[in-house]
């Protein structure tokens, strides 16, 4: 196989590795019981969401894919600090940050 | 496992079956994934190389950032700035001993208003230090 450049790079290369890591995210959503390992699957699935923006703005010699990846991770940065704020407040009330011992919406 | 070693076992017929659902339903969607863009991607498009850009890819972009999506952009700092005060408030907790303006006695009786009237004005600092 010759060796691409950075420019023959194929969408659908790129388009495949935004697929896969997107659904490792799923997976880890799916399968895995901890919260903290359940976060880190959401933003694999926004990390794969921006790569998928990136490389359709390069194909199509769009900028806009570009900025809106940038509001794609401020959203990631917001959603963390909350839900990493209330990962503390259910592991200081139940001692627990597994999800399925958190059946309550009650404290 | 990460906050607590003693849950680290996991057991029970409903984990095994939760795990190979969530197995199938990941294989399905990159299975699902893969017809797609062989379908429709699968040569992909060729994209002959654009004109050289006049400006960097930085500058283009905070070019469009500030012009195209001015309004965006100072949502997203709202945005930003609801959540930090959200997650502060929500990770602040509620426990006796974590609010310390709570559980400081408060100078109410007479005694303790001339006391400060001879200190002065502002904090005290040693209260200061207390709470």
């Amino acid at each position: 196989m010759p060796s691409l450049s950075m420019n023959e790079i194929p969408l659908s290369w790129m388009l495949g590795l935004s697929a896969i890591v997107f659904v490792i995210g799923v997976v880890g959503v799916l399968v895995r019981r901890n919260a903290l390992v359940i976060f880190m699957s959401i933003e694999l699935m926004l990390n794969a969401g921006n790569l998928a923006f990136v490389a359709f703005a390069r194909a199509l010699g769009s900028l806009d894919g570009q900025v809106f990846v940038f509001f794609v991770m401020t959203v990631a940065a917001a959603e963390v600090a909350v839900g990493l704020a209330i990962i503390v407040n259910v592991f200081r009330l139940k001692e627990t940050v597994y999800v399925d011992e958190i059946n309550l919406l009650k404290g | 496992m990460y906050l607590n070693l003693r849950h680290d076992v996991e057991q029970g017929i409903q984990v095994a079956v939760r795990r190979g659902a969530g197995w199938l339903l990941g294989l399905l969607l990159l299975a699902e994934t893969v017809a797609l863009l062989r379908g429709r991607w699968a040569p992909g498009p060729v994209s002959e190389p654009s004109a050289a850009p006049v400006v960097g890819n930085t500058q283009a972009i905070g070019q469009v950032l500030y012009t195209r999506y001015l309004f965006p952009f100072e949502i997203t700092s709202i945005l930003l700035l609801v959540a930090m005060v959200g997650a502060v408030v929500i990770a602040k907790g509620r426990g006796p001993g974590l609010h310390p303006a709570a559980s400081a006695p408060r100078p109410a009786t007479g005694a303790d208003s001339a006391a400060a009237q001879v200190h002065g004005p502002g904090p005290d600092p040693v209260a200061g230090g207390e709470a």
